[in-house]
Parts: structure tokens; C-alpha cells; sequence
């Protein structure tokens, strides 16, 4: 007993030492500086070790509150180039004219007349290799613009394949921006099937030969430049689903999928595959049994695209064509189900049923659906992007499909500033419903 | 100097708040100490690589109505990441455990403390050299099992936290002996 009791003592002791000597004590490290040491010596290790630097997308003009995002690549100690833009510390010359975030990401924070508005943006690896970029940011007038192609950089546009055009902009005070797109606004002569969107990237589906005339706009300073998109290194199309090559595949009613696009050019031109999404057309042997969202925002070439989305409508069998530059890639698609339709629901988009006139004031707007009843599974599918929607007396109001290829798609519904009633006929797989609207002050 | 008094400000609030807790089992009748060993898997964890050192640790303690405080003090062996060695000098832990009951001689306990973690650095001289100390939170949460026929001593199995930031963790999973007086 005396003994444990000894023992219990001790261990109260020593436990009492120990708080009082740790009490005293605080962190003393560096574990910052020891973590980036060993993420350097694991990167000596492994060959990945930086060794040269290189920024590119600088030499541009912003206007304050614009931003521009920098991209770095590196050549590590194996001869591999990859994208560091994340891995680099950036630093900007001064604070006040433009910030650079860790992603490399510069934010124009106020106009300098001085040096042309210049400041360095600098990048920094772990192991202190240092690489460095122009950027300007000033509010002086653009005095011209050259337009080019950067890819490709020379000679004709492969059909269906993305290419990207930006331009050279001089500014009064003899600035000259690099590769830029900033501020332009791009449109395509009339005659041509080209597409071109607000990044300059220009989506091109004709089957000969076809040139098409850029312009480009800022404020009252434009510049031309004609491409010549040609088709003849174009070597197939393949139709895909979640990134397999399909050749048939069957769906139930109410079913929605996403179709994709690539194309091969020729071996000796290329082997890569390219998305070609944008540029593609969908069509159908037999119309009805799938509803396919044909267009497309050409702007949100970052965001999920809706094109090609196709929704299983009545059951049968029929060939989905993916189109482009002359050359085509086939889907046989089977639809099953014995569902039958019932009639045709308008409902707003939060569901309420429209089943009396609706009152709009002048210049306002609605949101309006189109749900198809079924007796059995799937019982109600928005059929608004495939159904008819015609205005019937007045022309009192506007039409735009919105949210396309989704669950969710929806008519905007804009009044004028005219007074008056009119109808909506809505026509579905034979079946019609009326939607009446009376435009008030 | 605002740095330094807030330093003296942390340091004599935490000196005050442990000596609160030593109070506890000062207070408390019928204690029982126990001793422990244990064998460590240590774990010096870095972004995307780590040194494991293995290590031993000794632990002393009294327990009363399932709580009981304990004192850790743990040396270590040396591991490399690459041409960096780490050299586990040292570790120094007070923890207040909170036991569960046995059932069959098995029970859990889970412990927070703060420890004092001693690691030598060295390498080429374009990497990092010296030796530092990390403090801080801790935490163990172990299971132990009364071996047969011996029922003041227990095999144990523990996962303690010694260190923990934004650059590295310092663990170890331990298997150890501990005596019951």
C-alpha cells in the first residue's frame, strides 16, 4: 500500500513537472520553410524541379477593375514542360496600379500615365527562379487593331476544328497590346456558316471550302481579316457518350442524354482528337422520336453545353446524325415505353398550372413551361423546347427559349409596351393548349 | 513588443490553466498510478511525403472515477525524406484522459493534453538544417485490453496527434504495456 501510494505521488509530481516545464515552453520552428524544403528536395528527387521560367499572356493593356489572367510554363530538370501558373509565387511592381493573385490572376486596380501605364508582374518558383511580365493600365483611346489567327497561327482553318482569333491593339500613347480580345467585339459577314463567339473562337461546319470575313470592333476602331476554313484534312466524326464512341444505344421515354462530337484530321496532318461540339449539327431520320437541343450559348464555352442533349419523346426507332465539314458519324437510337400521352399542362416554372388568363403589365416579363401527361412513368415531361409555340392576334409580346437541353427549359415571355390580349398556341405531338394573355398598363 | 507581450500574455495564461489541471488528481482520493511502454510508429507528414521514425515513449499516471492525468515522454530514431534526415530528439506530453469503463478487461480512453515535440533537420546544405520544437494541442485515443491472469497490466494500441499545422503533422500509432498499481 505504502508503496502505491509512493507511485501516486510520483506520477502526480512528474505529471506537475512536466505541465509547469511545458507551460513554459513555445513553438520555436519554421515549418513553412522546412515544408518547402522538403517539397524542393522531393521535386530534385523526382526530376521535377523547375529550372526555367516562362510568362505568357502578358503585354496587355487593362482598364481598371479588369483582369487578366497570366499563364506560366516551366521546363523542370527531366526536360518536361508543364503549367505552373499555381505553382509560381507572382508579385506585382506596384500594388496600387495592379494586383496578381496565386493564381496568377492580375486585377487592374487604377489608371498610370507614367511608362505607359506599365508595372512587371513577377513569378517566382520554390527554388527561386524568376520569370517576369509586362502589363499596362491606362484609360488612353485605341488608335488601331490588327486581327489575327493564333491557332491556328498560319494557313487555312481546318472545318469543324476550333480556331481562335485575337488581335495586336495599338493605343494612342504607341502601347501596343498583345493577342488580345479584351473590349472587341467580333461579328462574321452574313454570307458565311461561320459562328464566332465574344472570346474569338470561330466555329466552322461547312462541307467546301468557305472563307469567312472577321470583323472586329472597340469603340470606333475596327479591323478586318479573312480565314479560309477547308475541310479536306478533315478524316471522320465520332458520335460519343460520357467520352465512349457509341453506335447504338436505347433509351426510355423521358430519358435525356448528352451527346458529344470529335473529329480526326488526317494522320499526317494530326492525331489528336478534337471536341467539336459547337460545331457539329444533330439531326434525325425520323422526326418525333427524339427531341435534340440543336443550339447553343456560343459564349459559355467554359460552362456545361447543352447541345446535343437529346430527350427520349415517343417510343420507336430512329438514326441521330452528328454533321460536320462533309463528313458524318451515326447513332442508331431505340426509344421504349408504352406511355401515353394525355394532354399538355402550361405551368409556370415554379409548377402553378395556367389555366386562366394571365395579366401582364407593359414591358414585363414571365416564365413560362410546357409539361406533357402521360397515363403511366414518366407521367410529366417538360416538352416546351420541342413543342410549337405560336402567337396567335397581337403582336403584343416575344418569345425566348431559355435554359435549353435541361429538365428546366422555359419560354421568357416579354411584354411590349402595347396594350392589348392575345393567345399563345401551344402544339405538342398533336395536342394543343391555349395560353391567353391580356397586356395591361 | 507587442509580439513579445502577447507571447508572455499566452504563456502565463497556459502556465495557470495546466496548473489548474494538476490540481485535479491532487484533490482526488484512492488513485491509482500506473506506468506504461509503448513502441511508435511516428509519422512526420509533409504535403505529398513523409519521414517515420519509430520511437518509444514512456508514460506515468494516476487515474481516479475514470478520468486520470498523464505524463509522456517519448525519444526516436531517425527516417529520411531523401537526402533530408529527421531525427525524432525528443517528445514531452501531459494529457487529461478520460476513461471508459472495462467490459471483459477491455476499455477506451481518450486523451487532450499538449505536447512538446523535439526534430532535428539536416541535409545538403541546399536544404534544411537545425533542430526545432513543435507545441501544441495533442490528442490519443487508444483501446486497451487486461492480459489474462496479470490484471494490473494491459496490452495497448493508441493513435496520438502531437502536432498539427498547415505544413505538417507529427502522429504515431503506438503498441504498448501498461501496469496498473
Amino acid at each position: 500500500m505504502n508503496l502505491i501510494n509512493y507511485l501516486s505521488k510520483i506520477a502526480k509530481t512528474a505529471s506537475t513537472l512536466t505541465l509547469l516545464i511545458l507551460s513554459g515552453c513555445d513553438s520555436d520552428n519554421n515549418s513553412a520553410e522546412l515544408a518547402k524544403s522538403v517539397e524542393l528536395e522531393s521535386q530534385r528527387a523526382k526530376g521535377t524541379i523547375i529550372e526555367s521560367v516562362t510568362i505568357s499572356n502578358d503585354k496587355i493593356r487593362l482598364k481598371e477593375g479588369e483582369t487578366h489572367q497570366l499563364k506560366a510554363t516551366g521546363v523542370d530538370s527531366n526536360g518536361e514542360t508543364r503549367d505552373i501558373t499555381d505553382e509560381l509565387i507572382w508579385t506585382s511592381s506596384d500594388n496600387s496600379i495592379a494586383e496578381v493573385n496565386s493564381s496568377g490572376l492580375v486585377t487592374a486596380k487604377s489608371h498610370s500615365n507614367i511608362d505607359q501605364g506599365k508595372i512587371t508582374i513577377t513569378g517566382k518558383t520554390i527554388n527561386d527562379i524568376i520569370a517576369e511580365g509586362e502589363i499596362s493600365v491606362s484609360d488612353v483611346a485605341v488608335s488601331a487593331i490588327t486581327l489575327k489567327q493564333i491557332t491556328p497561327a498560319t494557313g487555312n482553318i481546318n472545318t469543324c476544328i476550333n480556331a481562335s482569333i485575337a488581335g495586336d491593339v495599338r493605343y494612342e500613347d504607341d502601347y501596343l497590346s498583345h493577342n488580345t480580345i479584351k473590349n472587341m467585339s467580333f461579328t462574321v459577314d452574313h454570307e458565311s456558316t461561320a459562328i464566332i463567339n465574344k472570346s474569338g473562337i470561330l466555329f466552322t461546319s461547312s462541307k467546301d471550302i468557305e472563307n469567312t470575313t472577321i470583323t472586329a470592333k472597340i469603340d470606333n476602331v475596327s479591323a478586318q481579316l479573312t480565314v479560309t476554313a477547308n475541310p479536306q484534312y478533315l478524316d471522320s466524326i465520332h458520335t460519343l457518350v460520357e467520352d465512349e464512341e457509341t453506335k447504338e444505344i436505347t433509351l426510355n421515354i423521358g430519358e435525356r442524354l448528352k451527346f458529344s462530337a470529335q473529329a480526326k484530321l488526317v494522320e499526317s496532318i494530326s492525331k489528336e482528337t478534337f471536341n467539336i461540339d459547337y460545331s457539329v449539327d444533330w439531326l434525325q431520320l425520323e422526326p418525333e422520336i427524339l427531341g435534340i437541343t440543336k443550339t447553343t450559348d456560343y459564349d459559355k464555352t467554359n460552362e456545361v453545353d447543352y447541345k446535343g442533349t437529346v430527350l427520349a419523346l415517343t417510343p420507336g426507332k430512329t438514326v441521330l446524325t452528328a454533321s460536320c465539314g462533309g463528313e458524318e458519324s451515326h447513332v442508331v437510337v431505340l426509344v421504349e415505353g408504352d406511355a401515353k400521352l394525355e394532354k399538355l399542362q402550361p405551368t409556370d416554372t415554379e409548377g402553378q398550372i395556367i389555366d386562366e388568363t394571365i395579366t401582364m403589365n407593359q414591358s414585363q416579363s414571365i416564365k413560362l413551361k410546357l409539361n406533357a401527361l402521360y397515363d403511366k412513368a414518366p407521367t410529366s415531361l417538360n416538352v416546351t423546347e420541342f413543342s410549337s409555340w405560336e402567337i396567335i392576334g397581337e403582336d403584343l409580346i416575344k418569345l425566348e427559349l431559355k435554359s435549353a437541353g435541361t429538365s428546366d427549359a422555359y419560354f421568357e415571355i416579354t411584354s411590349s409596351s402595347k396594350e392589348g390580349s392575345t393567345t399563345i398556341l401551344t402544339i405538342y405531338d398533336n395536342l394543343i393548349a391555349t395560353i391567353s394573355i391580356d397586356v395591361e398598363k | 513588443m507587442e509580439k513579445a507581450l502577447k507571447k508572455a500574455f499566452r504563456q502565463s495564461m497556459t502556465k495557470i490553466f495546466f496548473v489548474f489541471l494538476s490540481t485535479i488528481p491532487l484533490q482526488a482520493n484512492a488513485d491509482t498510478p500506473y506506468v506504461g511502454i509503448d513502441y511508435m510508429l511516428t509519422n512526420i507528414e509533409f504535403d505529398s511525403e513523409k519521414a517515420e521514425p519509430d520511437a518509444i515513449g514512456l508514460r506515468v499516471g494516476a487515474s481516479n472515477n475514470n478520468m486520470a492525468f498523464e505524463a509522456q515522454y517519448i525519444r526516436g530514431n531517425t527516417d529520411n525524406i531523401y537526402r533530408m534526415g529527421f531525427d525524432f530528439k525528443q517528445s514531452a506530453a501531459l494529457y487529461f484522459v478520460l476513461q471508459s469503463d472495462l467490459r471483459e478487461g477491455f476499455g477506451m480512453d481518450f486523451s487532450i493534453g499538449y505536447a512538446m515535440t523535439e526534430i532535428a533537420v539536416s541535409g545538403p546544405e541546399e536544404t534544411y538544417n537545425g533542430s526545432d520544437n513543435y507545441n501544441g494541442f495533442s490528442w490519443v485515443i487508444s483501446m486497451h485490453q487486461q492480459i489474462p491472469f496479470v490484471e494490473e497490466a494491459n496490452i495497448r494500441l493508441a493513435y496520438q496527434s502531437l502536432y498539427h499545422d498547415s505544413n505538417l503533422d507529427i502522429t504515431n500509432i503506438s503498441l504498448g504495456f501498461t501496469y496498473n498499481f
